[in-house]
């Protein structure tokens, strides 16, 4: 008999990824166009996720809408409301009891080590048997977030959509109980985060999964707008806490962590070093915590008293996964005439359609995770 | 064995004969057994709550106990908890995954948005409950619940599953989302006081300040005034911080130079503004709508957009939804 080899050229595949595939993160779809297993181009669509986030707050005051932008970004929705009430308070010039800027800063600073945990955490689970069959960083990761969390219920009576913040100040006080409550968080926190990065950023499965994969250059992180971990893991130093500081952020000593290559190893390390430092900021919010007022506001007798001069500002700060701005538009009245949120996740996201083309399949989830979307931010 | 002989014991009686034992039970009662102890949903959220799921099912409060595995795939899937926020776009989705799964199959409502929409309830994307597409069995309240409540909504499933009562619930009023009367957004003038630049000169100005530096672009958005549409455009320098807005009124033809050649990264933001306002990038590699499905009519941030002028997904029908039932 005669061994026939039949060669075909088949075209391409067209795999579909998502909406509702787990190491999307969220509600994302991708068409991958498949030669083999490399990826030869990419369609994205988004959007699953919208809620009109925007198009809502141009209906309610601006004392109302904290609490819903926080379930946009909702790994860190400290971050929405701290940015929203920041443009809020530059336009109409308020001032901030320095006792409540520290606090701010602490929920934020804790709720970016969450965030970060469960970056990392899901990342383990994308990138499968490579950690200890890919559930247990996972479960590392979710066990140390409920700590914080138990905090941040000690604290503000919710576990993260905390709603601390409101203009002018926060809403609720530490006390002794919960400071000692956060202290011992600290105090478990840095051996383990510690134990964490060593053993990750050592491991040799974990470093060629990930290294040189998903290189994103210098230029396209600024081209396409990206911001977080994403911009300083390609080596740009750019970092709002730092660069154009707000809060108390001024006050405290802690180090931006760079990468230098720009692939998905570097994200994650970038991402597990702002842990470390977070804590450090932690612990000099714990050690220098001002007394005086929560907020400089007396409680309004209505939510229509809150009106921004006429006019636009934009003001941006750094949540965890970057420039989370807000531009808004005033006319006057008690409610925006247009706000636009500038979703670092979106901005981030972009870069998707660029980076996975020539990659394979399997580093497609890789690069993905390492890009760390939230698909409440990213769709509002 | 032991736990297994206790619960088993609910259903039914043990015998010892010689030599051997003997289970008396109906097998309806055996199937419901096995049914509830071994639910296993769908692995798919959308939004805050999954994060909740996530928790409940990892270190602390772990699911498997109570015999919870996820699947990946909806054919091996019996249960799916519909944790967040349910978009029209979505909801199609939804409804597909649902008809994947094998029968019997069983829906947990979770979270105030999957209940009824929440705060986003009367948003032109949002659907007010995912009843209105799918049958619910259990809802979870909470913004979003805890895992406590989500482990207290799943025993109560349990309990549904082992009465052999299942009776979800569905929307099935027949009427579309009644139109309320909304709050009359009268359009204002112009409230920039920046410079404007003219549309023909985009391009040029893009050029001109991205060999001054500014190469880092933060966003492209648009306002929609009295007298015509307002594009703003941020970008950054990056090494000093230095921020320039340029804001350029547009005409009635709602049309303008695309920028993707001079910042490629401004593709998204491009495609959102059409999405949102409906102006039209010109030389744009790929102008189609981003965040909204692609039948989509009108563009909902435009200021006479109604908030709730909403395009609902495909709703079964009463009686698609009884004959389903007499099916299952």
């Amino acid at each position: 008999m005669e061994n026939k080899i039949i060669e075909k050229d088949f075209g391409d595949l067209a795999l579909n990824m998502g909406p509702q595939h787990p190491s999307t993160h969220g509600v994302f779809r991708l068409k991958l166009h498949l030669e083999g297993e490399r990826i030869n181009h990419v369609e994205s669509y988004l959007g699953y996720l919208h809620r009109g986030v925007e198009k809502l707050s141009e209906n309610l005051d601006y004392d109302m809408i904290p609490p819903v932008l926080e379930r946009d970004d909702y790994l860190s929705p400290t971050s929405n409301s701290l940015g929203f009430i920041n443009t809020i308070e530059e336009m109409c010039n308020i001032e901030v009891p320095e006792r409540a800027s520290y606090l701010r800063v602490l929920i934020a600073e804790m709720q970016r080590i969450s965030s970060h945990l469960v970056a990392l955490g899901t990342y383990g689970l994308d990138l499968g048997g490579a950690l200890g069959g890919g559930a247990s960083l996972f479960l590392y990761c979710f066990r140390e977030r409920e700590k914080i969390l138990d905090v941040l219920e000690t604290i503000t009576g919710t576990r993260f959509h905390t709603n601390m913040n409101q203009v002018g100040g926060v809403r609720y006080d530490v006390n002794e109980e919960s400071l000692k409550k956060t202290h011992e968080l600290i105090e478990y926190l840095k051996p383990k985060l510690t134990e964490y990065f060593d053993v990750i950023s050592n491991d040799e499965i974990f470093m060629q999964r990930t290294k040189n994969i998903g290189v994103i250059s210098k230029d396209l992180v600024l081209s396409s707008g990206g911001s977080g971990p994403v911009a300083r893991g390609s080596g740009i130093n750019y970092d709002i806490r730092k660069n154009n500081s707000y809060e108390v952020y001024d006050n405290f000593s802690f180090e931006i962590p760079m990468g230098s290559n720009g692939d998905s190893y570097d994200r994650t390390i970038v991402r597990m070093k702002e842990t470390l430092e977070s804590i450090k900021i932690i612990e000099q919010v714990l050690s220098s915590l001002p007394e005086g007022a929560l907020c400089s506001r007396k409680p309004l007798k209505s939510a229509k008293l809150l009106k921004p001069p006429k006019g636009s500002h934009y003001k941006a700060i750094e949540s965890p996964r970057g420039e989370l701005g807000f531009f808004i538009v005033s006319d006057g009245s008690s409610m925006p005439y247009r706000m636009k949120i500038r979703a670092p996740s979106f901005s981030n996201l972009s870069i998707v359609e660029k980076l996975l083309p020539g990659t394979y399949i399997a580093d497609a989830v890789v690069i993905l995770g390492s890009l760390d979307p939230v698909f409440g931010d990213v769709d509002r | 064995m032991g736990d297994v002989k206790k619960t088993l014991k609910d259903i039914g009686s043990f015998m010892k004969l010689p030599g051997a034992n003997l289970f008396i039970t109906k097998t309806a009662d055996l199937f419901n057994w096995a049914n509830k102890s071994s639910l296993w949903p769908l692995s798919f959220g959308l939004a805050c709550c999954a994060i909740e799921m996530m928790a409940t099912f990892s270190s602390r409060y772990d699911l498997d106990r109570l015999g919870m595995i996820t699947r990946a795939s909806p054919r091996q899937a019996d249960l799916m908890i519909v944790a967040g926020t349910v978009t029209v776009k979505m909801g199609e989705r939804i409804k597909t995954l649902y008809d994947q799964m094998t029968g019997p199959k069983w829906v947990i409502a979770a979270g105030s948005c999957a209940i009824s929409g929440d705060h986003y309830r009367h948003v032109y994307s949002v659907v007010p409950g995912v009843d209105w597409i799918i049958p619910v069995d259990v809802y979870v309240p909470g913004c979003p619940p805890t895992p406590e409540a989500f482990i207290d909504g799943i025993m109560e499933l349990q309990n549904i599953i082992s009465n052999g009562k299942s009776n979800p619930t569905f929307n099935s009023v027949d009427s579309e989302r009644p139109n309320i009367d909304e709050i009359k957004v009268k359009k204002k003038e112009i409230l920039f006081n920046e410079n404007f630049i003219d549309g023909l000169s985009l391009i040029n100005k893009c050029k001109e300040i991205k060999s001054e530096g500014y190469d880092y672009i933060n966003f492209i958005t648009a306002t929609d005034f009295e007298d015509s549409l307002v594009l703003t455009y941020l970008f950054t320098k990056n090494n000093n911080n230095e921020k320039v807005e340029i804001n350029v009124k547009l005409d009635s033809s709602k049309k303008i130079d695309s920028i993707t050649q001079i910042y490629p990264g401004a593709e998204w933001q491009e495609r959102e503004v059409f999405d949102m306002f409906g102006i039209e990038f010109k030389n744009h590699p790929k102008l189609e709508r981003i965040l909204m499905p692609d039948d989509w009519v009108g563009y909902p941030l435009l200021k006479d957009y109604k908030m709730e002028q909403a395009k609902l997904p495909y709703r079964p029908s009463r009686e698609d939804y009884e004959s389903w039932k007499t099916k299952l």
